[in-house]
């Protein structure tokens, strides 16, 4: 029994230098900084690059955060439900579903137009978030 | 050491243990380095009881590094303490397996380089004697032993903590404890002869 508290003292004792001075803690630090730089560059900044196109195209990583989605979700329905709403003020005709509107003529071209508008940006979402 | 490094519920500078990880693994560098000045102290223990003195900081470094690297796939399953912990032995392991060379080896290039390096640090050469002495032992134990002891004298876990960590009885862990100590023991006598 006194013998195995003697090592237990030794082991104790051995382990009592393991400790990282600073000039080690600071080296690993700065290392770990460079490579988190690396993993993460810089955001680029600016409401459209960051914000808006920022929450509609999160990388896949971010993708897993819960936040991340909402955001992504609420932006793109919010997108989603204002050009459906221009493509009715510009495709319809008033007296047939429309609303009243400058431009209230009606027509194939605009209901076109907005269809690739809409599929050019579901195409980019889903490219942009797989990075 | 009486306050444990591998707290299961800890605040870190105000800062829940998860909403660090999670603001980590978010690319947050902040939470980052906040995790790493807490946990650094109880994963250089770790190494410093596995691997030769010279490479204690380069498999801390790893460490850290891989932590870095994964963070993201970290899901939360586990406690980042298990997880941290788990990518520490993993790098042990590999610091063994990628130089290829067994542990004896490594231990007789230790000692030469602490001969040519320190002639007139009588004191620390003691020290570092019986480090490599201890290590050599550690090595020969089970895996269910070194961990024992490791969790004991690296980390400064509480028996309790160690139970609750480990899902046992505390007089589990108490008995399991001391047969690590006598087959340390034991080991430490055998390689003595």
């Amino acid at each position: 029994m006194r013998e195995n508290l003697k090592l237990a003292q030794l082991i104790y004792q051995v382990g009592r230098d393991g400790v990282p001075n600073e000039d080690v803690s600071e080296r690993i630090r700065k290392t770990l900084e460079a490579e988190w730089k690396a993993k993460w560059p810089p955001q680029k900044t600016g409401f459209l690059r960051q914000g808006l196109f920022g929450w509609l195209s999160p990388k896949k990583s971010e993708w897993r955060s819960t936040r991340q989605r909402e955001k992504t979700l609420t932006i793109g329905l919010a997108l989603f439900t204002i050009i459906v709403m221009v493509m009715i003020v510009f495709t319809f005709p008033a007296d047939n579903g429309g609303l009243p509107g400058a431009a209230n003529q009606g027509g194939l071209f605009p209901l076109i137009v907005f269809s690739l508008l809409a599929l050019g940006i579901a195409v980019w979402w889903f490219v942009k978030r797989k990075r | 050491m009486n306050q444990s490094n591998y707290e299961v519920s800890l605040l870190i500078k105000g800062k829940s243990e998860k909403s660090l990880v999670q603001l980590a693994g978010e690319g947050n560098l902040d939470a980052f380095t906040t995790l790493y000045d807490h946990y650094l102290p109880a994963v250089y223990k770790r190494v410093w009881y596995s691997v030769p003195r010279q490479d204690v900081d380069d498999v801390t470094q790893n460490v850290f590094i891989n932590v870095l690297k994964s963070i993201q796939s970290f899901r939360g399953d586990a406690k980042f303490s298990t997880w941290l912990r788990t990518i520490t032995n993993r790098q042990i392991a590999n610091y063994y397996r990628q130089g290829r060379r067994t542990k004896k080896e490594i231990e007789w290039s230790d000692i030469e380089t602490k001969i040519s390096d320190a002639p007139n640090q009588l004191t620390n050469t003691a020290r570092e004697d019986e480090m490599i002495y201890l290590r050599q032992g550690l090595d020969q134990l089970k895996d269910d032993y070194r961990e024992i002891i490791l969790l004991r004298f690296a980390e400064g876990l509480k028996f309790v903590e160690i139970a609750e960590f480990k899902g046992l009885s505390l007089e589990a862990v108490k008995s399991r404890y001391r047969r690590a100590i006598s087959t340390l023991r034991t080991e430490l006598g055998d390689s003595a002869g």
